[in-house]
């Protein structure tokens, strides 16, 4: 099931983002997040020896679409300041007033991967986060969706 | 973009629409968009016109909502967008009318080379200048700064620069504000910022940003081009750059902390990325302390930008940059927020002039132009696609009358990154670039396909609109011959 797709705009690009719960709504918001900035790669086996890096997150807001934009952005400045590609992450609270989480990847590496577009900055330009019509218990994984445009 | 804007676009005269105040409820002033039927069409394709009107909200904004004819959707601010407000009646300062690439902006420099006696040597200097100057994405310089360098840097922009041997007295003389605006606090810069900021002085940044060699193919003012020193078939270098991951770090930081302001000043906007605060505020006055340590950040970076351009030259040619004539025409910022003085209404006004994808054009005799410029008006640098045409163009008294001093800044994207990654193929892109000679080198292939000729509006349309308007008067125009995207 697709997880995201890519909403046009003239200069910048927009993100629309699918997810059964809120959990992974953010979760696959950041996947998406790292599948625009880093080209795609064959040599992904070689991501397996990496040693792997963790981060705290730990982000107040007061409601969840300012979370929402903290979250990435907050991804985004860690992949800025010290290359760290998100590879998952333990979401241990998430709720409209704050976020905190675990996050484990690897750091950049330019001999393995590529960047493909830079990311300047996550906006709050059309900004939305909300629950679906189909809810939770629907088959289709679509309970949470969110849209989000990024300053390319 | 395929729901066409079907708001209303009343004519004014042949290059301006307004959108009357009554079309949003909240609007304080009417919108103006500068174009001709032709480029309305392609306006009306996105969103960026109900953005002029949601502009039209913020408090103390004088006289209307602006946008040039290379409007087009942004976030919050259209790109293209010109907003002036009042400073003493409680006036705005909104971070996302400056855009995150603050003073992304162009510089033009003269060589004495004609096109015949340096169309052999393209290739080798483009090769050169794509070694010599660090691009792409985070690409790091080798202008190393400490961590006090870099708040020199923030104070002193250009001029840091120019003390470190990059460059001239008179560099500076032809850069806007002299390549420094006073009042830069390197304490309103959160640490975040100087960390992303540290390794980038002096690399070209990626995206639309790029340098270009390139020729005069025609002059509009035989009278200013012998001014200016510019004749046909001269060779001139464009660069465009910005702040890069430093001022992307000083907007977001400011934007996230307005969005308090909005309830804090009772401040009604229709779109968040419009948070502001007065600027007289606390909030407002810091913003725009920081804003400035990033404007000044670009100047140095544009300054050391052309000082390797300049190395380059004289690598590829044996001689100094000084016997090849390689000096500076000016150098403009495109996104800035200003504090600049005008009459509105018969009476002095102190403003806050936001310029989103838009040009400084001041009128000749303006006190803030150096004497060289003061007969002629400011030079405007207006970039173009790879594969057309740029420009170079003076302000008028006209633009300080009508547009607070302001013109157009580029093309103009018509066509999304990823419409153009779908639809345009990079090898038949790059072979039709070699057939008009025009050699590009790019460090990723994606990048020459988003920055496609054909994804942007034609430059001569565009620039065709603001003289028509009499809000800029045309020099010269340049085609490209080689391109180094980042």
């Amino acid at each position: 099931m697709k997880t995201y797709e890519i909403i046009n705009h003239t200069a910048d690009i927009g993100l629309k983002v699918f997810g059964k719960n809120l959990e992974a709504l953010f979760l696959n918001a950041a996947q998406a997040m790292f599948e625009i900035i880093l080209e795609k790669t064959e040599k992904e086996s070689l991501f397996k020896k990496q040693e792997s890096k963790k981060f705290l997150l730990n982000k107040q807001g007061s409601n969840l679409e300012e979370i929402f934009v903290f979250w990435l952005s907050e991804l985004l400045y860690l992949f800025n300041s010290e290359g760290l590609i998100m590879n998952k992450a333990d979401i241990h609270k998430l709720d409209s007033n704050c976020i905190q989480a675990e996050i484990i990847g690897r750091i950049f590496n330019t001999d393995l991967e590529r960047i493909k577009t830079e990311i300047k900055a996550v906006t709050y330009h059309e900004l939305e986060v909300k629950k679906t019509e189909r809810g939770y218990e629907a088959k289709t994984e679509r309970g949470y969706e969110a849209k989000v445009i990024f300053d390319v | 973009m395929s729901d066409i804007w079907q708001g209303p676009l009343d004519k004014i005269d042949n290059w301006r629409w307004r959108i009357p105040k009554s079309y949003k409820s909240g609007m304080r002033v009417p919108g103006v968009i500068y174009a001709d039927e032709k480029l309305l069409k392609d306006i009306r394709q996105d969103k960026a016109s109900e953005q002029v009107a949601n502009v039209a909200f913020l408090p103390g904004i004088v006289k209307y909502s602006l946008a040039m004819p290379d409007i087009h959707w942004g976030y919050g601010f259209p790109i293209g967008g010109v907003a002036a407000t009042d400073v003493g009646q409680e006036g705005v300062i909104s971070p996302g009318g400056v855009g995150f690439d603050i003073n992304c902006g162009v510089r033009l420099l003269k060589t004495n080379f004609q096109y015949d006696e340096i169309k052999d040597k393209i290739k080798d200097l483009i090769y050169v200048l794509f070694s010599d100057i660090p691009s792409g994405v985070g690409s790091k310089g080798d202008i190393r700064v400490s961590q006090k360098e870099e708040r020199e840097i923030l104070v002193k922009g250009a001029g840091w620069a120019v003390d470190k041997g990059y460059g001239t007295k008179e560099d500076l003389e032809c850069t806007e504000e002299y390549g420094a605006m006073s009042g830069a606090d390197p304490l309103a810069v959160s640490e975040r910022a100087y960390e992303r900021g540290k390794a980038q002085s002096g690399t070209l940044g990626s995206g639309n940003h790029f340098l270009e060699i390139q020729l005069i193919d025609q002059l509009y003012d035989s009278r200013l081009c012998d001014d200016l020193g510019l004749v046909l078939g001269q060779i001139t270098v464009m660069i465009h750059s910005g702040s890069r991951g430093f001022g992307y770090q000083v907007c977001d930081d400011y934007v996230k902390s307005m969005i308090r302001c909005l309830s804090k000043y009772h401040i009604n906007v229709p779109d968040r990325q419009l948070a502001c605060a007065p600027v007289n505020s606390t909030e407002g006055k810091q913003y725009l302390a920081a804003m400035k340590c990033a404007a000044n950040y670009a100047w140095a970076n544009r300054q050391c930008l052309m000082y390797l351009t300049r190395k380059s030259f004289q690598r590829v040619f044996n001689k100094s940059w000084e016997s090849m004539g390689m000096q500076l025409i000016y150098d403009v910022a495109h996104n800035i927020a200003k504090i600049e003085k005008y009459t509105v209404d018969g009476k002095e006004k102190t403003l806050c002039v936001h310029r989103k994808g838009a040009t400084r054009a001041f009128g000749p005799g303006h006190p803030a132009l150096p004497d060289r410029y003061k007969r002629m008006g400011q030079p405007v640098i207006i970039p173009g696609d790879m594969g057309r045409n740029s420009y170079l163009l003076v302000g008028t008294q006209k633009a300080m009358e009508e547009t607070f001093g302001s013109t157009c800044h580029g093309a103009g994207r018509v066509k999304s990154r990823s419409a153009a990654l779908r639809t345009i193929d990079a090898n038949r892109l790059i072979k039709e670039l070699e057939a008009k000679n025009i050699l590009v080198k790019a460090s990723g292939r994606g990048t020459i396909v988003e920055e496609a000729p054909e994804v942007y509006k034609d430059v001569n349309e565009v620039v065709d609109v603001v003289a028509n308007a009499g809000i800029a008067r045309r020099v010269c125009r340049m085609r490209p011959l080689g391109v180094i995207k980042g």
